[in-house]
């Protein structure tokens, strides 16, 4: 049977091409058996741990006992408190760390990652948003 | 290695001559197909931005230089490989509905211009197919080796076809469109009557 090419066969051959000429990283390295749920997972608890810092953190810094003749210290503003979390944010914070990442470690699982996270965004970040909660 | 244009209104017969006297001799071809009716008898591609020009141009130069050249062999190539069994590369290149990706009064394509002049070198037969020779890029026209023309009525396709040979507008004007009648231009633009069943030129590849 004859074939039938479209514009999705082409961009298809040419990624296909694109990740086999990687070098593939040695088996066993570092990065070796780390998911998709791991790296998630990973970032999920980091925020967790973020939040729970930025609560820790005083609002307001209450003045000491006054200094006679010593001017009076303002209360400093109160801090920011820390933004909520965007699963978007973080999406995208994962992809620009891959982008650093890839061309140091030349570990062509990471581009495969990434590949892979951009073709399925949306669940990668019901993932993520999984992992925030 | 020649190139040729087919123009016909639809229903004329141009597809089936062009399937009959190219498609279904030569099995290393490529359609580009934009109303994707060719079916899986051949091997084809079907553009995915048909109505509009600017990316269509832009999917048709890929198209070309991802699938088409990569596929054709050029003169130096086949003499190199010549006592080894040489791989199947592609021989004939056909363009359905050509006034889309190449029409009239637009620039053509580069990638396209570029193949047209590689044609003979890279032994790549090239048939164009449209309805009106007003749609189709000039330089295609003025550049084919022969043309394939069916019936038209319109003033300004007659007037066109006039230019290939004078007074040739006044036979294409009384083909018959239900026999299914064409004329075929040779390179010196002399013209032959003839219907899908009567022509019997033999033409490559």
């Amino acid at each position: 049977m004859a074939n039938k090419f479209d514009l999705d066969t082409i961009i298809a051959e040419e990624v296909k091409k694109a990740v086999g000429s990687q070098t593939p990283a040695p088996a066993g390295g570092i990065l070796d058996g780390i998911t998709l749920q791991d790296i998630t997972n990973f970032l999920g608890e980091l925020s967790k741990l973020k939040t729970q810092m930025g609560a820790l953190s005083p609002q307001t810094i209450t003045p000491a006992q006054p200094i006679l003749n010593s001017a009076p210290i303002q209360p400093t503003a109160p801090q920011p408190t820390a933004p909520a979390l965007n699963p978007e944010g973080v999406y995208k914070g994962i992809i620009q760390g891959i982008d650093m990442i890839v061309p140091i470690m030349g570990d062509v699982k990471l581009s495969e990652l990434k590949t892979y996270m951009q073709e399925n965004k949306d669940s990668v970040i019901t993932l993520i948003g999984d992992g925030l909660k | 290695m020649s190139r040729f244009i087919a123009i016909g209104l639809q229903g004329g017969g141009k597809t089936y001559l062009i399937k009959k006297l190219f498609l279904d001799k030569e099995p290393n071809h490529l359609v580009i197909d934009p109303n994707d009716e060719y079916g899986d008898t051949y091997t084809r591609y079907v553009p995915r931005y048909t109505d509009d020009y600017e990316k269509l141009n832009a999917e048709m130069k890929l198209c070309i230089k991802k699938l088409v050249l990569p596929n054709t062999w050029s003169l130096e190539q086949m003499q190199v490989h010549k006592d080894k069994e040489k791989p199947d590369r592609l021989k004939l290149l056909v363009i359905d509905e050509a006034d889309l990706i190449a029409p009239a009064r637009t620039n053509i394509n580069a990638a396209l211009r570029n193949l047209v002049v590689k044609s003979r070198h890279l032994r790549l037969t090239i048939v164009f197919i449209s309805r009106r020779p007003t749609d189709l890029n000039a330089y295609l026209m003025d550049t084919a080796d022969f043309l394939f023309v069916f019936k038209q009525v319109g003033y300004n396709s007659l007037r066109v076809l006039r230019a290939l040979k004078v007074d040739s507008d006044k036979v294409i004007k009384d083909l018959d469109y239900n026999k299914h009648e064409f004329l075929f231009f040779d390179r010196e633009r002399a013209y032959t009557r003839y219907t899908l069943d009567t022509f019997d030129i033999p033409l490559e590849p």
